[in-house]
C-alpha cells in the first residue's frame, strides 16, 4: 500500500494532467471488458505494461512480482472454469475419474483463455493508472466527474487516516520487538492483539482530536481545499484518443 | 494604556468524564502582546486555548473578545475563528488532508475567499515557511518538522488576530526553531497577537514580555519573564527551571561583573553588556 503510493509519488509523470491518465487506462480497461476481444486484449495489455516500465518508476522485476499475485488468484479461481466433469471423454484433455471424465473441452479452454486475457489487461490498465496517479489526483479527476462530494471528502480522509494508523501501528511493532515482544508465537499473537486494541482507541481518539482541528479552522461540514493543476496538451489528449478509437475499430472486428 | 483583547473570567471547563481541567481562570490578553503560558505537562494549557477559540464551551465563567462575551452560536463562531487561529501541537492531530496545498488552502477557502486569492496566500505562506520544496509531496511523507511547518502554514494562512501555538518548537531542527522564531518576531510587529504554550524556559525568556504560569489547572503566576524567573519557589511548584542565561547572568551578577538590573536575554545581549 505504502509502496504503490511511494511509486506513484516518483513517477516520472506524475505531474502530467491526471484526467489524461484517467482517460486512457479506464478507456482501455473499459474496451477490455466490453468487447472481450483476445486480440486486442492482448496489445492493449503489451501497450500498458510497455507504458508502465516506461512511464512508472519501476523495474521490469518488480512488476512481473507485482503480476504475480493477482496471476495465482486467478489462476486458482479459473481452474473451475477450465476443467469440467461429464460422462463422455472431452475432446482435449480427459482423465477417466470415477464413473465419469474429467476434463477440458475446446470450448471451456477458449472460454477460460479469453477470461484470462481480459481479466490481465484490466489489471495491466489499473496498475498503470496506481502506479503514475497519486490517489489525491485522483480524487480531483473523481470531482470534475461529480461524483457525489460527500464519497469523495470520506475518501480524503480514509487515506490520510490510513497512514496515521499504519505510522501509528509500525511505531508499536517496533517498540513491541525492542522489547523482545516476539520472541514467541503466543507473545506475537498477544502484541497483536494488544496493538489492534490500543489502534482502535487512538484512532477514535485521534479522529475527535482532528475534528477539533478542523472545527478551529472554521469547517462547515464541506471540504474545499486548491487542487494541483496540470493542463494536458491537445497532441496528448489527440494521440488519447486515436489510440481508444483504434481499439474500439479493432475490436468491431 | 495596553488595550484588552480577549478577557477570561472565572473559566472552569470540565470534561465529560468530571476532571477539572481548568479551575476559575482569570486571564486578560492585551493586543500586541508576546505571552508564553507555561506549565507542566497536563496543566491545562491545551483545554484553556480549545476554550479560546470556541472549540470548548466553559463549563462557567466566560471569555469576552473585545469586550464581548463570545457568541457560541454558527454565525458567532465562524467570526470568533476567523480572528483566533490555533496551531495544535501535535501535526498528525491537525493535517487531515494527503497534499500539502490541499491542507494549507483548507482554512482561506472556509473564511470564503475566492479561488485567486487563496492560491496567492497559499503560494506567499509557503515561500515565508519554505514550504514551497515540498508542496507536491503526499503529507505522509513528510518529516516530523516539515509536518510541524505546514501546520503553523496552516493557521498564518488565515492572517488571524490572534495566533495561539501549542508547542510550535518541538520537532523542529533548529535552523527551522530558529525560522519560526523570526516569523513569530515578525508577526508581533505587524501587530498581531501571540499566544504560545511552552515548557522551554530558554525559549520563554528570550520571546515573550509576559509570562502566565498554569499550574494543576489554576493560574499560579503572571507577570514579565525577568519577575517569574527570578521567584525560584515559583519555578520549583510550578515544575519549570529557569533559563540557562538567567542562571548565568545571576552568577555574573554575584561575582559583581553584572549589574542587578541587566537581564541579557541573549548570548549577543550577554556580550554586548560584557563590554
Amino acid at each position: 500500500m505504502i509502496l504503490l503510493d511511494k511509486l506513484a509519488y516518483s513517477s516520472p509523470i506524475r505531474q502530467k494532467s491526471p484526467a489524461l491518465k484517467t482517460l486512457f487506462a479506464a478507456g482501455s480497461l473499459t474496451i477490455c471488458v466490453s468487447f472481450r476481444h483476445s486480440l486486442v486484449c492482448l496489445l492493449i495489455l503489451c501497450c500498458m505494461a510497455v507504458c508502465t516500465l516506461r512511464f512508472a518508476n519501476l523495474s521490469a522485476k518488480r512488476y512481473l512480482r507485482f503480476l504475480t499475485g493477482p496471476f495465482l488468484f486467478l489462476m486458482l479461481s479459473s481452474v473451475a472454469i477450465l476443467f469440467f466433469f461429464s460422462s463422455s471423454p472431452q475432446d482435449l484433455i480427459s482423465i477417466p475419474c470415477f464413473s465419469g471424465y474429467l476434463g477440458i473441452s475446446h470450448t471451456s479452454f477458449s472460454h477460460w483463455y479469453q477470461l484470462m486475457i481480459v481479466a490481465f489487461s484490466s489489471i495491466s490498465c489499473l496498475y498503470f493508472l496506481i502506479l503514475t496517479t497519486p490517489i489525491t489526483d485522483l480524487l480531483t479527476v473523481l470531482r470534475k466527474l461529480h461524483c457525489p462530494w460527500l464519497l469523495l471528502e470520506l475518501m480524503l480522509l480514509i487515506y490520510r487516516a490510513i497512514f496515521i494508523l499504519l505510522d501509528l501501528a509500525d511505531a508499536i511493532q517496533i517498540s513491541q520487538n525492542c522489547r523482545l515482544g516476539n520472541h514467541s508465537f503466543r507473545s506475537k499473537l498477544s502484541g497483536m492483539g494488544q496493538m489492534l486494541s490500543v489502534l482502535l482507541v487512538r484512532s477514535l481518539k485521534k479522529s475527535s482530536l482532528l475534528y477539533d482541528a478542523m472545527e478551529s479552522r472554521l469547517y462547515d461540514g464541506e471540504i474545499r481545499v486548491l487542487e494541483e493543476h496540470h493542463p494536458a496538451k491537445k497532441q496528448e489528449w489527440i494521440f488519447c484518443f486515436i489510440w481508444l478509437i483504434v481499439c474500439t475499430v479493432l475490436s468491431l472486428f | 494604556m495596553k488595550e484588552i483583547l480577549m478577557q477570561v473570567q472565572d473559566l472552569s471547563y470540565r470534561y465529560e468524564d468530571q476532571t477539572l481541567a481548568l479551575d476559575k481562570i482569570n486571564l486578560n490578553i492585551y493586543r500586541h502582546q508576546r505571552l508564553a503560558i507555561m506549565g507542566s505537562n497536563g496543566s491545562g494549557k491545551s483545554t484553556l486555548f480549545l476554550n479560546l477559540n470556541g472549540v470548548y464551551k466553559p463549563t462557567s465563567g466566560q471569555i469576552l473578545y473585545e469586550g464581548k462575551p463570545l457568541d457560541y452560536s454558527r454565525k458567532g463562531l465562524l467570526s470568533l475563528r476567523k480572528k483566533v487561529g490555533i496551531v495544535f501541537q501535535e501535526p498528525d492531530n491537525q493535517l487531515f488532508c494527503a497534499s500539502v496545498l490541499g491542507e494549507i488552502s483548507f482554512g482561506p477557502f472556509n473564511l470564503g475567499l475566492d479561488e485567486a486569492t487563496v492560491r496567492n496566500r497559499v503560494t506567499q505562506i509557503c515561500d515565508t515557511l519554505s514550504i514551497t520544496p515540498f508542496l507536491d509531496k503526499p503529507t505522509h511523507f513528510l518529516s516530523g518538522g516539515q509536518k510541524k511547518r505546514v501546520s503553523i502554514a496552516d493557521i498564518l494562512v488565515m492572517e488571524p488576530e490572534l495566533l495561539i501555538l501549542d508547542e510550535p518548537f518541538s520537532a523542529l531542527d533548529p535552523k527551522h526553531a530558529h525560522m519560526i522564531d523570526n516569523i513569530l518576531k515578525q508577526l508581533t510587529d505587524s501587530g498581531i497577537t501571540v499566544i504560545i504554550a511552552t515548557h522551554h524556559a530558554d525559549q520563554a525568556y528570550r520571546w515573550a514580555d509576559r509570562i502566565v504560569v498554569l499550574n494543576h489547572s489554576h493560574v499560579l503566576a503572571d507577570g514579565t519573564p525577568q519577575e517569574i524567573f527570578s521567584n525560584k519557589e515559583l519555578l520549583a511548584a510550578a515544575n519549570l527551571e529557569q533559563p540557562t542565561l538567567m542562571k548565568v547572568s545571576d552568577i555574573l551578577k554575584r561575582k559583581g561583573i553584572l549589574s542587578e538590573c541587566d537581564f541579557p536575554k541573549t548570548a549577543e545581549e550577554l556580550e554586548m553588556l560584557l563590554k
